[in-house]
């Protein structure tokens, strides 16, 4: 616990400690803006980072992604509309009980709650992460290998379109790596003799293209204009008692614990995200109340499972990062293309070797939180405001950021058609149904399953030891397992809707 | 042709092509696995699911059709997409040729223009936040952050 406790001294240095305050902001007003998702968010803000230290870079992003999680809130309770899918299942009562006149109480219920479920969640962060760590430290390449086989399985099977499409998309990601000079012998292949391919497509312009230019193209197909605050009177006032609000989230003991225990296992597996953690842990609170007749009407359950659950997601996705260097969503896949960046490589000896930055990140996390509240606060009114931008605005705005993201990452032109090119492909992806979670999990795991391939198969010719080693053999088991159970499903489910529409058939005869 | 089909027999052909790319590699001596072992796997695994995607699609449509979904809301403006892939293309060509202050201030007043209201009272206002975001991101980036930004024959 010494190694933690120290680390809170580095934020001690204004330099350190404002950064991870402009996180927070931004984190917030990104969160807060309908259209903006922390992925994009954080993206924007990895360009300032380039410059910084490694600790203060990453604490920049542990704030966006912190401050992101409880920003989409404001919109979802004053407006009713979500800023982040992270805060979908917070518009549900959140929305009414602002309509009903306690916009500051649906608005600070959600902040408080944010802020425990988060803080509940940085004790297996700091615990877990530590201990998967040294635990992936006996794996050899054999596990690593079965360990990414798994992660892009799961990835696959739980994309909510076709599993063919999610397994399709996790093989073309897996493609874009073999562009480039192999990552064992540096023999260019795949490059049709053009020099910028030598060294493979850079990973953060197509992170971006793929998050971020598919998402504004998507954004401008919509047709209607942000409605404004309907039926929440803007004179409303925000002033609540705090010391009534925390009572209020700590007199539901169950309802917070379970929510932040949802959260935290969907942020441990790789690419789910808060979306599916708000959603989830709402559909419990629900399932578990005295009053389940009485969720979406504006009731403190629902705001405070799904805004504990989205912050606990984002200490889970840490864990998984830290612990195996495998993203929990896209926020961490830029945090990890950060390190990279940084000189840092990610995965098991990460929390061990550069010790100094994990537990840096673990007190960036705790700290994080109650600056979230702080700032959350103050800028609720701005943070409102800037909800208001018209999409003609922002658009343009956040591309050219975009741009200037994938430029500066080393002052190269290609880099920016990179952005493009990927950019088309990712929105060609999402209009044709091909989920885009398992095609950047490729992208960022191809080399690594290349090279634990590789080192295997040229350190013991038998190939059975993928099957015989105990914890090897275990993970692809439950990668067929997770595999088999999805095509279950899938299969269960058509014919259920089969069933139906027969039925709705016979009806109308 | 259906869409599904069309995208597997496309990418089946991609796979094809990469796949006799990926036979040209030279591979070193005394190693078990060459480099161009990986990407064949790949590429066998995708044209696996290529083929997979084209067999659903196909027996898709050899079951009895369902009724279309009645779509919720407007229409999608796809003109507008196409117009911002066209200009962001704009964008990204200029940006070496005239630079990168007057190919973002170009851009952000062209696309705001083209995808907001296209009042003409409003275009003041527009040309004000293309100057400023060219202005402030310039200053930020190259003169804060020591990004040497892209120049042209302009600025």
């Amino acid at each position: 616990m010494d190694p933690f406790f120290s680390a809170f001294s580095a934020f001690v240095e204004p330099g350190m400690f404002l950064s991870l305050c402009a996180g927070i902001v931004a984190g917030v007003v990104g969160g807060a803006i309908p259209g903006i998702t922390i992925t994009m968010t954080i993206i924007l803000t990895l360009p300032f980072t380039f410059g910084m230290p490694s600790l203060q870079g990453l604490a920049t992003m542990i704030g966006v992604y912190v401050g992101g999680s409880a920003g989409g809130l404001i919109s979802a309770c004053l407006l009713g509309i979500p800023g982040t899918p992270s805060a979908i299942a917070t518009t549900f009562d959140g929305f009414p009980l602002a309509r009903k006149g306690e916009p500051g109480r649906a608005v600070w219920l959600g902040l408080w709650a944010s802020c425990i479920g988060g803080l509940l969640a940085g004790i297996p962060l700091i615990v877990g992460a530590t201990q998967l760590a040294y635990l992936a430290l006996s794996f050899g390449p054999w596990e690593y290998f079965s360990l990414f086989i798994l992660t892009l399985s799961i990835v696959a099977s739980l994309s909510e379109q076709s599993l063919v499409k999610g397994l399709m998309a996790s093989a073309f990601g897996l493609l874009i790596t073999s562009f480039g000079t192999d990552p064992l012998m540096a023999v260019p292949r795949l490059t049709f003799g053009w020099e910028f391919l030598r060294t493979g497509f850079p990973f953060l312009p197509i992170l971006i293209g793929v998050f971020g230019l598919s998402q504004i193209m998507s954004d401008l197909e919509k047709p209607s204009s942000l409605p404004g605050a309907s039926g929440i009177d803007a004179g409303a006032s925000m002033k609540v008692s705090h010391r009534a609000i925390v009572r209020e989230i700590i007199a539901q003991p169950v309802n917070l614990i379970r929510s932040t225990l949802v959260g935290l296992w969907i942020g441990i597996l790789p690419a789910v995200g808060g979306s599916a953690a708000n959603i989830l842990a709402y559909d419990q609170a629900k399932k578990g109340s005295r009053h389940p007749e009485k969720f979406g009407t504006g009731v403190p359950e629902g705001i405070v499972a799904s805004e504990s659950a989205n912050n606990a997601n984002v200490g889970g996705s840490l864990i998984t990062m830290m612990a195996f260097g495998i993203p929990g969503d896209a926020v961490t896949a830029v945090m990890l293309g950060a390190l990279i960046i940084h000189g840092i490589q990610p995965g098991p000896m990460f929390v061990v070797t550069n010790a100094p930055i994990a537990y840096g990140m673990f007190a960036a996390y705790f700290l994080a939180h109650p600056l979230m509240v702080i700032f959350e606060g103050m800028f609720l009114r701005f943070a409102l405001k800037a909800v208001m931008l018209p999409r003609h605005i922002l658009a343009p705005i956040v591309l050219v950021l975009c741009v200037v993201g994938s430029y500066a990452l080393n002052n190269i032109i290609e880099n920016v058609w990179t952005f493009f090119i990927f950019g088309a492909l990712g929105y060609a992806m999402v209009k044709t149904g091909f989920p885009l979670a398992p095609f950047i999990l490729g992208v960022i795991l191809g080399d690594m399953i290349e090279t634990n391939f590789i080192r295997a198969v040229m350190s013991d010719a038998d190939w059975t030891l993928f099957i015989t080693r105990p914890w090897s053999g275990l993970m692809l088991a439950l990668a067929v397992l997770s595999f088999g159970y999805s095509l279950w499903q899938r299969r269960r489910a058509a014919r259920r809707s089969a069933a139906s529409e027969a039925q709705e058939t016979e009806v109308e005869f | 042709m259906r869409r599904d089909t069309g995208i597997g027999a496309g990418l089946l052909v991609l796979c094809g092509l990469l796949y006799w790319q990926a036979g040209l590699v030279s591979a070193p001596p005394f190693v078990p696995i060459g480099p161009a072992a990986y990407p064949r796997v790949v590429l066998i695994l995708l044209a696996g699911l290529c083929l997979w995607l084209i067999a659903e699609d196909l027996l898709r449509r050899r079951l009895p059709a369902r009724k279309p979904a009645k779509p919720a809301g407007p229409a999608p403006e796809y003109g507008k997409v196409l117009l911002g892939f066209i200009l962001f293309l704009g964008y990204v060509a200029g940006l070496s040729l005239i630079g990168y202050l007057a190919a973002t201030f170009l851009f952000v007043l062209g696309l705001s223009w083209s995808i907001g209201p296209r009042q003409p009272r409003e275009l003041p206002k527009l040309i004000l936040i293309a100057a400023g975001t060219a202005l402030i991101t310039y200053l930020v980036f190259e003169k804060y952050l020591h990004v040497f930004l892209p120049r042209g024959v302009l600025l």
